[in-house]
């Protein structure tokens, strides 16, 4: 539980943060990833795909380096994805932005 | 900040201010927080324990390597076993359980205050932590 002190200074930091162009865009970025099928397609697959790696590493059996190959193609091609990489481009401005404001 | 100043639809410069100057205060306000202190002086502790920083080396790359043999599926029990044993050996020393504890204590601070920021703003704080795509 955090006292209240720090909770009201964490809750006043939100709410200016809230009002800052990048976070405007980054939340702008993430309505247009959100509904985008070919993204979401995507980012579904890899997340299965993965889950079932680790699920079969975890019991202890070998993966092969096709899987994981198949496995790297799919973040590449997240990654190189127009929706996503803006997304990702408006998180990395919101990082920097948080840098400079501390 | 009163309430006229929050409503203003004021140049991206006020806000950005506005921003730095509760930045700043949210900053000493963590600095101040009871798990901070604690952690810290946990951690200037153990920095004057060469007996505690060495069990807590010991284990941390007994850890680094079982992690790594996991990645190619190839972890014995003897290696599994050898972790908690440097794991007991570890949390024997006061001073690196008191470590252990601070830290821990910290880390909920910050993941409560992690999902305050996050309900106010409406997506993940800090951002990298939404990793959907990287």
């Amino acid at each position: 539980m955090l006292d209240s002190g720090l909770q009201i200074a964490v809750q006043e930091f939100a709410t200016w943060l809230n009002q800052t162009q990048p976070l405007v865009e980054l939340r702008r970025a993430q309505e247009q990833l959100e509904t985008d099928a070919e993204a979401q397609r995507l980012l579904v697959e890899r997340d299965k795909k993965e889950r079932e790696l680790l699920e079969r590493q975890r019991s202890g059996q070998v993966i092969s380096m096709a899987e994981v190959k198949t496995l790297r193609q799919l973040q590449s091609q997240i990654q190189n994805h127009p929706t996503v990489r803006a997304y990702l481009e408006m998180q990395r401005q919101l990082q920097s932005y948080l840098t400079d404001l501390t | 900040m009163t309430d006229q100043l929050r409503n203003e639809e004021g140049p991206a410069e006020v806000t950005q201010a506005k921003a730095r100057e509760a930045a700043r205060q949210f900053a000493s306000s963590l600095a101040a927080a009871p798990q901070y202190k604690s952690f810290d002086l946990a951690r200037q502790q153990l920095r004057q324990d060469a007996m505690g920083q060495q069990a807590m080396q010991d284990f941390q790359r007994q850890q680094q390597y079982l992690l790594m043999m996991q990645t190619w599926g190839t972890v014995s029990q003897a290696d599994q076993d050898e972790l908690q044993r440097l794991y007991e050996r570890m949390m024997e020393i006061p001073t690196v359980q008191r470590y252990v504890h601070c830290q821990e204590e910290l880390a909920r601070m910050f993941q409560e205050v992690a999902l305050l920021i996050g309900q106010v703003i409406g997506t993940d704080f800090p951002p990298q932590r939404s990793g959907c795509c990287g």
